[in-house]
């Protein structure tokens, strides 16, 4: 598994006290963005500036690929996004990418997953595009056309 | 039941359809993933709605002029397009006609049809051709790109219904991609019966025709989910009569 892959797999395993530890791809996409940005990871994902703001294809084909092997899982809600959580085959395959895992690069998966679910859905819109107005650009949403 | 759309967008043209065909067996309908978008070359693409068979021999039909629809479009070649389809589906409802004589099945209108999108873009040096061709099943034919996108199949209704809502011939591909998935998304969601997934993608720029990845669908998908929660919010504030902050 590439390191950028297990990485993915630790973002989605790493809990957050007092929250539900389950993202949604949005979610999954500006957490690997702010840590690309943050920590200048090399072996990393390459981001374009896409229709919802910076995106990677290459983490959905890690997604599906994680997916295929058990070691995430999806579950559909109301609204219509499927949210990612890991499985109990998937926290034992993390927990020892963990073990390998820089301290450094494990601070900031929490630091950007906190911040992450922290927000709603537009303010975390509105957080990425603010910063990083360059990926911004050709998103459908204007965020400063909504207060 | 199929829909396939083409949209004129301003850099170029996307075809979209639903993945699902409905076949027969001998304990009845079965349903089955079919593509129904295909390159005929790097500058053209075909989409089709009605039975397999029909489909299939139009298909080969406008494969072997690829060549010459690789070129510029003129009346002449349109129309050698036409006369070698005209033959086909004459061909199969006079068979049709022929089998089910006396029976309550000859009426033609369940001979077997095909009911074709044929999309044309062209750019080379200053001239641009950006052509949507609806050929229906009685080979009379339209140019869609005018009003800026064509439908075909039985699930065009749902299309028709949302297409109207959107400035499509003032759109880049790359936000036609978007209009065109929802479109043939919401169409599956409402239930029309027959339309399923996994939705196919094509788009036909100044570069050539390709087919979007799986990866980039399902970007789409979420780019469309992310499209409605804007709706909602900007719904949820209409209502509450708080217009002042949208």
């Amino acid at each position: 598994m590439k390191k950028r892959e297990k990485r993915l797999l630790e973002l989605i395993y790493l809990p957050i006290e007092a929250v539900k530890n389950m993202m949604s791809p949005i979610q999954i996409m500006k957490a690997m963005f702010l840590m690309k940005q943050e920590l200048n990871l090399s072996e990393f994902y390459e981001f374009k500036p896409y229709l919802y703001g910076p995106c990677s294809f290459d983490i959905y084909f890690d997604l599906s690929d994680l997916d295929k092997k058990g070691l995430i899982d999806t579950i559909p809600t109301l609204q219509g996004w499927k949210y990612y959580k890991i499985t109990e085959k998937g926290k034992i395959v993390a927990k020892e990418f963990i073990g390998e895992e820089d301290r450094i690069v494990i601070d900031k998966i929490l630091e950007v997953k906190k911040k992450v679910l922290s927000k709603s859905f537009l303010e975390l819109l509105r957080y990425i595009y603010e910063r990083y107005p360059e990926y911004a650009k050709n998103s459908i949403i204007n965020i400063g056309a909504i207060k | 039941m199929t829909l396939i759309v083409a949209l004129a967008c301003k850099d170029g043209i996307v075809m979209a359809s639903d993945g699902q065909a409905t076949g027969g067996s001998a304990g009845g309908p079965v349903r089955m993933s079919i593509q129904k978008i295909f390159q005929i070359n790097e500058h053209v693409l075909f989409g089709a709605s009605g039975d397999i068979g029909t489909i299939q021999r139009s298909k080969t039909i406008i494969s072997s002029l690829s060549q010459e629809l690789n070129k510029e479009w003129d009346f002449g070649l349109m129309e050698k397009v036409r006369t070698s389809l005209f033959g086909v589906y004459k061909n199969e409802i006079d068979r049709h006609r022929a089998f089910y004589k006396g029976t309550p099945q000859e009426d033609i209108r369940n001979a077997p049809i095909a009911d074709v999108l044929l999309c044309n873009f062209l750019r080379r040096e200053d001239k641009q051709q950006k052509i949507i061709w609806h050929i229906a099943p009685d080979c009379s034919d339209e140019m869609l790109d005018e009003i800026g996108y064509g439908c075909s199949g039985s699930g065009d209704v749902f299309a028709y219904t949302l297409l109207k809502n959107y400035p499509v011939k003032e759109l880049s591909v790359e936000r036609g991609k978007l209009v065109a998935y929802r479109v043939i998304k919401e169409a599956i969601e409402i239930g029309a019966y027959g339309l399923g997934e996994p939705i196919d993608i094509w788009v036909i720029t100044e570069e050539g025709s390709n087919q979007l990845c799986e990866e980039e669908i399902m970007a789409l998908d979420d780019t469309y989910k992310m499209w409605k929660e804007m709706e909602r919010e900007v719904f949820k504030r209409i209502f509450s009569g708080d217009y002042e902050t949208i």
